[in-house]
Parts: structure tokens; sequence; C-alpha cells
């Protein structure tokens, strides 16, 4: 297979995973996130400063830094419990910010220069590029899809969607505002730190603006695009938002207008996103199992 | 006496500032009891309210349920204690189905436990339970609408049949009667009686006299945040505390006679 539609390949599917890890804290439990991008970031330079400093492999560094960016997420979540809506999503481009600088200026995470070298995953010997690492990616993502679905069939998902209607309704029927949220921060972080190991070991090379507000923003859009609160608006979202850069390439100067053009018509003419409640997909589906038959 | 009642507030106050919202209110509901709480506009009944639920916290007093003391606890506790409740501006879960909506309240338990929240919720047996306590408050052919279709009407027994599948020992009504129409407030009032009947204690804010007086089995007034009467409904009726607390001073030669 062609190397450049791999490429693409594995960014979408990186970008999938990480987004499915937004959505169970957005799209879920209803916590605006516009920050994300700093967890993607805090699990690649784990995963950059493992292999290159400490000589780990992935698959050993791999629980480390599920484990970490879950920590992080969890102090991170602590602000949700306190603010909401407009503020939460100010509060969480602030956290983005402050992490970016962070590996933007701390020597030990490379500074301005970022961390190079990072050695490919391998398994069982066999280093993983090109198509081989593209197999290693969906595995992860399919992965995630399982957890983000079984998500919307356990109870604790059940809480994050009273959670995201209305946090004091659903205090009455014993939901913990405090337990859930910080669940969902932690699963939606640590989602996205293993999108970010991936992100690390298959660039080779990592740098703090890689993990910058811009991609926050990026993400968001693509789980606005793709469907809040759906278990495949990610993908969709991801491979929307992947594909049409490359398309649209000659226009490249543009592509933030493109992104807002198709947020702006998203919002306007499918406000649960492609996927969701009364998106098109769906109501042709609806139309179809329903056979032709006229609506009660 | 003690030992019997469900809810026992003993001198409990809430101050907003330099606000008495409530000030050292006492009172009692016994098991299988109607309690109704009514008073005029900005008595403290819903702040009274509120502090049993777990919402606010007083600044003085204390609250009991079942001899448990539960004033500043936080809501969910309080709920999976046993106390389910409703809200005078109806807060359904909008984007989940009328069945959805009992399903949740079913997790109260799960909620509680360290790991048993992962297990599956959408199961048969959750549902045939959510369809029955439907069922039980005229809903069931709503099961599958989303809450944020329904009418007014419905989504106050829809409220209910929420507080209900948390198998409740008191249930706290806030208003539930308001904006209703008349045919609407008799089937209301029949489904109260039956959960009364059930063996659950309700304490009952209402703002309708006519519901409250035939509902209650004893009542309970506030005014300016201070009890001034309580008592069974015919008693409270003609206390004049109770008409001056209404209707005012002028009234009181006419309606003593």
């Amino acid at each position: 297979m062609d190397s450049y539609i791999i490429t693409i390949g594995i960014f979408i599917a990186i970008n999938s995973i990480v987004v499915s890890g937004l959505n169970i804290i957005v799209g879920y439990a209803g916590q605006i996130s516009l920050g994300h991008a700093a967890f993607f970031g805090i699990g690649a330079y784990t995963a950059a400063i493992l292999a290159t400093k400490a000589g780990l492999s992935f698959w050993i560094s791999l629980p480390i830094v599920i484990i970490i960016t879950g920590i992080i997420g969890l102090l991170m979540g602590l602000p949700s419990l306190r603010v909401r809506e407009d503020f939460l999503a100010i509060t969480t481009i602030g956290i983005n910010f402050i992490v970016e600088a962070f590996f933007m200026y701390v020597p030990f995470f490379g500074g301005a220069l970022g961390i190079g070298g990072i050695p490919r995953i391998e398994f069982f010997g066999t280093p993983l590029h090109g198509f081989t690492f593209l197999l290693l990616c969906l595995v992860f993502l399919v992965i995630a899809l399982f957890i983000s679905w079984w998500f919307t069939k356990a109870w604790c998902g059940l809480a994050c969607f009273t959670l995201r209607d209305d946090e004091i309704a659903a205090s009455t029927i014993g939901v913990s505002p405090v337990k859930f949220k910080l669940l969902a921060f932690v699963m939606g972080t640590a989602m996205a730190g293993i999108g970010g190991a991936l992100y690390a070991h298959y660039m080779r090379f990592i740098s703090a603006s890689d993990f910058g507000f811009p991609v926050s923003v990026m993400m968001l859009s693509m789980l606005v695009v793709g469907g809040m609160g759906t278990v495949w608006g990610p993908i969709l979202g991801a491979a929307i938002l992947g594909i049409l850069p490359e398309v649209f390439r000659p226009l490249i100067d543009y592509r933030m207008l493109l992104y807002a053009t198709l947020l702006l018509l998203v919002i306007r003419l499918q406000p649960g996103g492609i996927l969701g409640d009364n998106g098109f997909v769906k109501s042709r589906l609806k139309a179809f199992s329903r056979g032709g038959k006229n609506e009660k | 006496m003690k030992n019997n009642s469900l809810l026992r507030l003993e001198n409990v106050s809430k101050q907003f500032g330099g606000l008495h919202a409530v000030e050292d209110v006492s009172f009692s509901l016994n098991e299988k009891e109607i309690l109704g709480l009514i008073g005029p506009n900005g008595a403290g009944k819903t702040t009274c309210f509120n502090m049993i639920s777990g919402a606010l916290k007083p600044t003085a007093g204390k609250v009991f349920f079942k001899g448990i003391r539960i004033d500043g606890l936080p809501i969910h506790e309080i709920a999976s204690m046993g106390i389910g409740r409703t809200f005078q501006i109806v807060r359904p879960f909008y984007s989940l189905t009328a069945l959805e909506n009992i399903q949740a309240a079913l997790g109260i338990e799960k909620y509680q436990s360290k790991f048993q929240f992962w297990q599956k919720w959408d199961s048969q047996n959750t549902k045939k339970v959510a369809l029955e306590i439907l069922e039980k408050v005229g809903l069931a052919d709503f099961a599958h609408y989303k809450a944020g279709l329904l009418p007014l009407g419905n989504l106050r027994r829809l409220e209910i049949a929420r507080a209900l599948a948390l198998k409740p020992e008191l249930l706290l009504l806030d208003e539930s009667f308001s904006g209703l129409r008349q045919e609407e407030t008799n089937k209301l009032s029949e489904l109260i009686l039956q959960i009364k009947e059930s063996g659950v204690g309700i304490l009952l804010i209402e703002h309708n006299m006519r519901v409250a007086m035939g509902l209650s089995d004893r009542m309970v007034v506030l005014d300016h945040g201070k009890l001034i009467a309580s008592g069974t409904p015919e008693k409270v009726k003609n206390d004049p505390n109770v008409i001056e607390a209404y209707l005012g001073k002028g009234e009181k030669k006419y309606v003593a006679s």
C-alpha cells in the first residue's frame, strides 16, 4: 500500500483513539474540555522519555504511560467539580497552555528542541513501521472502541449520562458527581495517553507545539462533526477532518477557515453531529428499518 | 414517639447572610404518614426541603432520618439511605427515554459500590422492573419517548416514578401539583395515596390548599421561616395564626365568627 495513504491512516487511527477519550469526557459526562491535547502530549512525552532516557520498550512503558496520564487526568479533572460550562472550557484551555509551556521550557523535556531519536516499536523483535504500525494502531483503536462502547452499556456510563443531563437530579438518584466525573476524566485522559504514546513512537520526534491549543480545538471539532456521545462519531470525525486537509492540500493556508466552516455547518445543520441523535445517518437508518412504513 | 419518627428536624435554622430563611424549626414525620408542609410564598418551605435532601446544610440544628443524623451529608448519600425527591421545576434526564430515566435510578446501589458499576445496566431485568414502575404511575405507553418530549403532567409523574425506583422509605414531593389540570391533579392525588398505602412516608410541599388539606394526615405551617402551627388539617385550617399568615389581620373578626 502507498505509504502516503498509510501515514494518513495512522494519523486517523491515533486521532480516533484520542478523540474517543475526549468523547467520554465531553460526550458522555458532559464536561467540556478544550485542553485534551495536553493529555495527548503528556502521553507522548512520557513514552518518549521512558524510551530515550530509561530505555524501556513500548510494551513496558505503555502501562506506565496509561497510569501517569490517568493520574494527571484525575488532577486536571478536579476543576470540573467546581466550574462548569464556559468556565470549565476556559480552565481547560489554561491547562493546555500550562502543559505546553512546561514541555517547552523545562530542559528535562528537551525544551524547544523537543525529544528526538525515539525508537520504533518492536513486536517480537521486528520493528513496526508503515503497514504493520497501522495494524498496531488499529488494534488499539478496536480496544478503545470496545471500552467506549462498554462504557455506554455499564452503570458508570449511565451515571455519566445523568450527570450530563442534570447534575442535581443525578445526585438525587445516588450518583456521586465527584466519583463519576473523575472516572470519566481518568478514562478519557488515559485513552489520550495511549494515543500519545503511539504518536511519539511513530513520529520518533516530538516537540511541545505538537500538543498546543489548536490541536485541542481540532480534536473537539472532530468530535462535534462525528457526533458527541456516540461510539462511532470520533472515528468518523477523525476520518473527515483527517482526509479533508489532504484533499484540499492546495488550500493549506486556509485550513483553519475550512475547519471553522465545517464546524459551523455541522452546528447549523446537524447539531448532534453526523452520527448524533437527529443526524441524517440515524434518520436514514430509522427510515430504512421501518421499511417504508408510515410513522405512527 | 421519638423512635417511631422516620424524619425528625430539631431546631433547624438556615441563614443566607442576614436573612433567616428558616428559624428554629422542629417537626417530625412518622412512618406511613403524609405530612403537608405549607406556608405563603417565601415562608422557607423549599429551604427546609433542601436541608432534608442535602442540597443545603443547616446553619444550626439537626436532621435525623430513622435516627441517623443526615444534615450536611452529600445529596447522593442521603438518596442512597432511602430518601427520594422530586423538584418544583421538573428535572428529568432529557436526553434519556422515560424508561431509561427509571433504569438510571435503579442503579442506586451500583453507583455506591467500588466496582459493580462496570456491570451492564441495560438488562432484561432492569427493563422489566422499570416498566412495572412506569405502569404504576401510568406512563407505560410513553416508555420509549425521550423525556424531553413529554408534557409537564407526565414529567411530574416521571419524577415520582424515578424517586420510587430508589425504593425510598421517605418521599419528598416539592409542589408536584403546580401547573396541573384538574383531572391530572385527581390522578396524581390517587397515586400519592397509593404510594402512602405501600408504606412510604411522604413530605408534601403544596400551594394548592384543597389538595394539601385533602391528602395530608398532619400539617405544619411555616411563615417567615418560623413554624406557626401544626396538627391535623382541620386544626390548622382554623388556626388564627395560619389565617393571619395567609389573609392578614383585618379579616380576623369575620373568620372567627
